[in-house]
């Protein structure tokens, strides 16, 4: 068969939904011998050997194939999670993948993208002929959000990419201010529903409870332009010794201040899946994470829950990993084992399964 | 099919040799740019530095949704004016900079996009094509990796898109029909 492949935008540095792409795709052209994949658009900015497809990328949302798919026939259509217009007339396949739904669950912090999510990739929901959930909670929002029999949803987890960044021999690259600091590391996205402030202000609470600790928060990613943090500084005076916003940091550096960390916490109120969770658990971390969405999912008993709504909850899990040492070594002990239940071999091998149940029509 | 993939190909390379890649330093030949911010900061103001490396003299106007208006005000503002606006750009935004600003001497026009060739960027080309009608402007669009590109041909460039745009959706009332008349 041969299998198209839609993914997002190019980018620069290759992150979120395309590094879901890469990691699938790499192991996916190392273990598929039966069928020919074709990437739809530009591989320019890829590091994958493949043929593609010339595609004008975006018409409001929706990528217009049907003119691609006459001249260039495909059996299936994937699409990463990219909403496409093809007639029902063209002999095709169409999987989707759907990361998550959080425009549809938090409308209050996503107003501007819920027409895309309740239109658009509603509406390809329903045309695909298989969905791909990252995970079995975003299978039940898939279900709930858009009505879609279950039997229509496969799950397929994520896995690490790029593998080698979190290899045993990998090596990172340090954050020189912090080599002498004790931290308790984070990494960030600009959403609400990741909850930094929640996370900043559990982490105060417990430096307020233990003003003898000499730990700190590290928090990578684009943070600072939060307003909640900002207003967190304006109101703390003590955030600024004792929270780090190290801004965007490098794979390199990324990898060393996972190993470098006393622990990694990630309180997110939800997650389609949770990537960080699982880079965390691969480098042998003791993780603290909320027990929300798919976060259970990916820690299974191998980190410490705390409920993200609760304060409190959050700075007995901090309290508990920082000063209970033989804890900490019993979650860095499960971590590697639990991590290593998910990977893109793994993935490629299911959507291989699924591609193939389609080879006999759709 | 042969004819079909010829068709196909041929259109999307006639749309595509109407742009061109080209470095930063065509700035060197430019006077006086409008250029229409994007609300990504970093990769905005790494731009313009850009540009003013290539061409330290360059004069730019920079057209800004108001929020960033005020960012970009405070950056840029004993330097190059910064005309505020509200909601999508198109082409009623030429008048207001007109009203605000001076744009006589005006030769290159820039915005920022994700593709190259982006069928969202409609708006951007038809305020290009109105200010071509008014003088002789260069277009560029800035591309995510910090790639500028250059548009000839604009009127051509357009009819492609919109020529892409039908055949893809008179394929799709065609197979409409198709399966309809299978079903009866």
């Amino acid at each position: 068969m041969k299998i198209g492949v839609l993914s997002m935008y190019k980018e620069k540095e290759i992150t979120g939904i395309n590094k879901v792409t890469m990691g699938l795709m790499e192991e996916l052209l190392k273990l598929d011998r039966e069928n020919d994949y074709v990437f739809l658009g530009k591989t320019d900015w890829l590091p994958l050997d493949m043929e593609h497809i010339p595609v004008l990328p975006d018409a409001g949302g929706s990528v217009l194939l049907n003119y691609a798919m006459l001249a260039h026939p495909l059996d299936i259509v994937h699409s990463h999670y990219r909403p496409f217009e093809l007639s029902r007339g063209i002999p095709c396949a169409k999987i989707l993948t759907i990361h998550d739904l959080i425009p549809l669950i938090y409308p209050q912090w996503y107003g501007s993208q819920f027409e895309y999510f309740d239109v658009s990739i509603r509406r390809c929901a329903k045309e695909a002929d298989k969905i791909i959930a990252v995970s079995e909670c975003t299978k039940q929002d898939i279900i709930e959000y858009y009505d879609i029999m279950p039997e229509k949803i496969d799950v397929v987890y994520n896995g690490l990419s790029p593998t080698k960044l979190f290899a045993d021999d990998a090596e990172g690259q340090s954050v020189p201010e912090l080599e002498n600091t004790d931290f308790i590391f984070s990494v960030s996205g600009l959403g609400p529903h990741k909850n930094q402030a929640g996370l900043a202000e559990a982490f105060l609470l417990y430096k307020k409870r233990h003003p003898e600790s000499k730990v700190k928060l590290v928090l990578t990613g684009p943070v600072r332009k939060y307003e909640v943090v900002r207003e967190i500084f304006a109101k703390n005076a003590k955030v600024a010794e004792n929270v780090v916003f190290t801004g965007f940091v490098s794979d390199a550096q990324l990898i060393w201040l996972y190993r470098k960390a006393l622990a990694f916490i990630y309180v997110s109120y939800y997650e389609g899946f949770g990537l960080p969770i699982l880079e965390a658990l691969s480098v042998g971390k003791a993780v603290i994470c909320a027990n929300a969405a798919s976060m259970p999912e990916v820690g299974g008993d191998a980190v410490a829950y705390c409920d993200p709504h609760e304060v409190e909850t959050i700075e007995a899990a901090i309290d508990r990993v920082v000063s209970d040492e033989s804890y900490k070594k019993s979650l860095e002990e499960r971590a590697a084992e639990q991590a290593s239940r998910f990977s893109y071999k793994k993935a490629a091998g299911e959507m291989m399964q699924i591609y193939e149940s389609f080879r006999n029509g759709y | 099919m042969e004819r079909t993939e010829l068709t196909y190909d041929g259109l999307c390379g006639m749309i595509g040799k109407c742009l061109a890649p080209v470095s930063y330093e065509v700035f060197q030949q430019r006077r006086k740019l409008l250029v229409i911010a994007i609300s990504e900061e970093v990769r905005f103001q790494k731009s313009i530095q850009k540009i003013e490396e290539c061409n330290p003299n360059i004069e730019l106007i920079i057209v800004a949704q108001m929020e960033l208006k005020k960012v970009l005000d405070g950056i840029y503002n004993d330097r190059y004016q910064v005309v505020g606006w509200n909601g999508k750009y198109t082409v009623e935004l030429v008048d207001r900079v007109k009203s605000e600003a001076d744009i006589s001497g005006t030769d290159g026009f820039l915005y920022f996009t994700q593709h190259s060739v982006n069928l969202r960027d409609k708006n951007m080309i038809n305020i290009a094509q109105r200010l071509q009608k008014e003088a002789d402007i260069r277009v560029y669009s800035d591309v995510v990796g910090y790639e500028l590109y250059e548009y000839h041909n604009l009127p051509l460039y357009s009819q492609g898109i919109k020529v892409y745009e039908e055949i893809n959706h008179l394929i799709s009332l065609q197979l409409m029909d198709v399966t309809r008349e299978g079903r009866a």
